[in-house]
């Protein structure tokens, strides 16, 4: 008897070792293919000679001797932290020589700052071309706007301009990010919306309108956070399985090998919600929005001025090259596409609804380019060209100074 | 090449071994693991501490196994979370929008639409769907209403909700067309309890979680900004703790780490921040409700924090663990400076629409609450209708001017 525990338990531990051996060698295994996985890419990307996420060849303003410094600090400010109901926001206090991010995480607007009390307060919100994505802090929306603004002061006095634009922001957030302003007490006098590129983008994107860019990110955060989180209500074995298994499973998706294997998998078409419901899902949305901040308007003062902005998805201009390429881009991906039809049908729309909730206010900028020969657009999100940026100001700027005189002389 | 062979064979003897020592601590590591997780009981679900006033009905155990079941929330955008839709049990419902039901009668024309915004003490924590809140207010307003219409009761509360998220959560119906025509809000103890635990007044509860949540989103996303082998070398780092994070192991080896005191928010500070919040939410409720023709009601919930009742001998054991904790203790300092500050700045924005209703069950002999958070007894719940009803039934006698 003794004998055969013996040999029982020697025939486990040896067993037990090949397989520790087996799984050592498997792992030794992956990680040598993984190595080369990745060797080879960081290879072929300096072969190519093109850094990742660099502009793209025949960029209009690469040539600038801006540009690469301008870059280099973009893409400093890019890692976005959380914020508080509005989701994110970039991390505060950054100091560059073209980009200068505040201790609020806002984009600096380059203003006369003094006397402290400024005479009337203007606010900026938007997406990423209102925060200046491509531009230098002085040639920002914003910063166009505030050399304009200055004179409307009058003498010793000055207009401060904040811009709350933020990468993907649609206007539920800014709306939000309103509220939260007038709740802290920052009451604004004149208030700008820009909007439209990040509205359509999103309701194409899920099919539904309202809801922020990427949500169903939020959605995984939020599920692995209760997966992961040991001070909830639901504990127990079973709990810290589905945990272990997340946790195995994401330290494979962190693998080169993985994303490769991925990419050979074929992909089933996506399909899209109809142009037509997206048209009307975001102007039903947009209205209904703007609606809210009319109501925050009359209640705390202050004046709105709502501006549709024009996009490289529906612009009728004359295409530069490179412009045309980003054409040729869109074209070719039925998500793309979707967004154009989208966004040609829009503006009729809101025209229509616009003129109840918000009468003279509001400003479709979307035919802005028509026609037009210079270079505008630099990616086919539609960002702008700085040289573009006094273009679009000009397409609300009367009723933007009609609001800010009106509000300075009262 | 001959040379190199000893070499080789030595560094494979030492890999062999180093892997095989490794192999052993994590064996010894998943049976240490196994050997604490036995050793840990857990208490019965539904078990309730001696004294408890729920423990001698008999739907408690029912209703705490329904009430497990339907805990579970899911992301919703820019109110965070609420719970999983559709459930149907013997004492709670919650509707395809994840909302509690409300009993009410169904088949008549709708007069009026009522709101009812709030945090767990509104959803109904411990009370059978028939006598929560919204229930008691609904079968109280059918009779406004008359026999020959019904005045549609929807309860908005879920648990941990503050007054900003319930504002965003009106919004959004605001936004889709459903506009109510009385919206009332119970709030006082989750405003508070977040205020205090963040430091700061307006943040949702746990509100540090979803920043660690993003944050580790941002560390694993592969499609982000942040490509390469340093971002993958956080990611399994970050993997790597939260595992580590898992063990029971670890969890106990915290326990003998002696914790630093946590200083707290000071009660005035924390006391004048939710004060200021919760005015300032409500001028943006005014202005909504200018803009979509509906009255809005503020009510200040009691406490058991701040309550001056005389205290059951259950209750006195939850006081005790109030006391004896310094966040709560602290909670209660905040909670017993608030509703005069209320009532002070409140008026001025919402005229009588306010209701301080933070004595409301000081005068109850009998148990109210029923645990340290503050939920309450449904025998506790009419008397915290009663606090509020003559506004409501004033709010909706402007609405129905015909009907009554």
């Amino acid at each position: 008897m003794r004998s055969f525990v013996r040999l029982f338990a020697i025939r486990t531990w040896r067993f037990l070792q090949a397989f520790w051996l087996i799984v050592g060698m498997s792992v030794a295994l992956l990680l040598l293919i993984e190595s080369c996985f990745r060797v080879q890419a960081t290879v072929s990307e300096r072969m190519s000679g093109v850094r990742p996420g660099a502009a793209p060849k025949g960029d209009p303003q690469a040539g600038q001797p801006w540009f690469d410094e301008f870059t280099k600090e973009y893409d400093a400010t890019r890692p976005q932290r959380w914020k508080s109901y509005v989701y994110f926001g970039r991390k505060p206090s950054f100091t560059g020589r073209y980009v200068n991010i505040d201790s609020a995480g806002h984009r600096i607007t380059p203003q006369p700052i003094a006397p402290a009390t400024p005479a009337a307060k203007v606010f900026f919100f938007g997406g990423s071309t209102m925060w200046g994505t491509a531009q230098r802090d002085d040639h920002t929306i914003a910063a166009e706007a505030a050399r304009r603004l200055q004179p409307l002061a009058g003498a010793g006095k000055r207009i401060e301009v904040t811009n709350f634009g933020e990468s993907g922001y649609v206007t539920t957030q800014e709306l939000l990010a309103l509220m939260l302003e007038l709740r802290a007490g920052n009451i604004p006098d004149v208030v700008v919306f820009y909007d439209g590129i990040n509205d359509v983008g999103t309701t194409v994107q899920y099919g539904a309108p309202g809801i922020p860019q990427n949500e169903s990110k939020r959605a995984n955060e939020f599920a692995v956070g209760r997966t992961l989180d040991r001070a909830s209500f639901e504990r127990g074995l079973g709990k810290d399985l589905r945990a272990l298994r997340f946790l195995v499973g994401e330290g494979f998706n962190q693998l080169a090998i993985v994303d490769w294997l991925k990419s050979k998998k074929p992909k089933a078409p996506l399909t899209y919600v109809s142009a037509d419901v997206a048209a009307r899902g975001t102007v039903g949305v947009y209205a209904e929005n703007m609606r809210i901040v009319e109501g925050l308007a009359k209640i705390h003062g202050f004046t709105a001025v709502y501006v549709w902005q024009p996009s490289v998805h529906s612009t009728e201009k004359t295409l530069t090259p490179f412009e045309a390429r980003i054409a040729k881009q869109i074209e070719g991906s039925d998500f793309e596409h979707r967004i154009q039809e989208t966004q040609r049908i829009i503006p009729g729309m809101l025209d229509t609804a616009m003129a109840g909730v918000a009468p003279g206010r509001f400003v479709d900028a979307s035919g802005l380019f028509k026609g037009d020969t210079m270079s505008v657009y630099v990616d086919r999100i539609g960002h702008n060209t700085e040289a573009s940026v006094p273009r679009i100001v000009d397409a609300f700027w009367p009723a933007l100074q009609g609001a800010v005189t009106a509000r300075v002389r009262k | 090449m001959r040379r190199a062979l000893p070499v080789v064979r030595v560094l494979g003897r030492v890999v062999r071994t180093s892997w095989l020592i490794a192999g052993v601590c994590i064996a010894m590591l998943v049976s240490l693991e196994v050997g604490l997780r036995l050793a840990s009981d857990s208490p019965e679900p539904g078990s309730l501490p001696d004294g408890d006033p729920r423990a001698g009905t008999s739907w408690w155990k029912e209703y705490s196994r329904e009430f497990d079941a339907t805990r579970e929330a899911k992301w919703k955008p820019f109110v965070y979370f609420q719970r999983n839709p559709s459930y149907t049990g013997q004492y709670i419902n919650i509707d395809a929008s994840g909302r509690r039901v409300t009993p009410q009668p169904p088949n008549l024309p709708v007069a009026a639409r009522v709101f009812f915004f709030g945090g767990s003490t509104m959803w109904g924590t411990s009370q059978r769907d028939s006598m929560t809140i919204p229930a008691e207010a609904s079968r109280r307003l059918q009779q406004i209403a008359g026999p020959n219409s019904r005045i549609d009761v929807t309860n908005f509360g879920e648990n941990g909700y503050v007054f900003t998220q319930e504002i965003i959560e009106l919004m959004l119906q605001l936004r889709q067309g459903n506009v109510p025509d009385v919206v009332v809000f119970f709030d006082g103890i989750n405003d508070a309890g977040a205020a205090v635990q963040a430091g700061a007044g307006g943040l949702t509860q746990n509100e540090s979680k979803r920043y660690s949540e993003f944050a580790m989103g941002r560390t694993l996303d592969r499609t982000g900004v942040d490509r390469g082998i340093r971002h993958d070398l956080r990611a399994w780092g970050v993997l790597a703790s939260s595992g580590g994070e898992q063990l029971a192991l670890l969890q106990t080896l915290k326990t003998w780490k002696p914790v630093a005191p946590r200083t707290y928010i000071s009660a005035d500070s924390g006391a004048r921040e939710v004060a200021r919040i919760y005015a300032s939410n409500a001028r943006v409720v005014e202005a909504l409700a200018k803009e979509y023709g509906f009255t809005p009601l503020y009510v200040w919930q009691p406490t058991l924090h701040g309550t001056s009742k005389r205290l059951t001998k259950y209750e006195r054991r939850l006081m005790f663990v109030i006391d004896a904790d310094p966040f709560n203790k602290r909670l209660q300092e905040v909670h017993r400076v608030v509703p005069a500050l209320l009532d002070v700045s409140m008026p001025a924005i919402v005229g009588a629409r306010f209701v301080n209703a933070s004595r409301a069950l000081d005068g109850e002999a009998e148990h109210v609450f029923v645990d340290k958070v503050g939920h309450n007894t449904e025998a506790g719940v009419p008397v915290l209708v009663d606090s509020f009803w003559p506004a409501l039934k004033k709010a909706l006698e402007k609405k129905l001017p015909l009907i009554i």
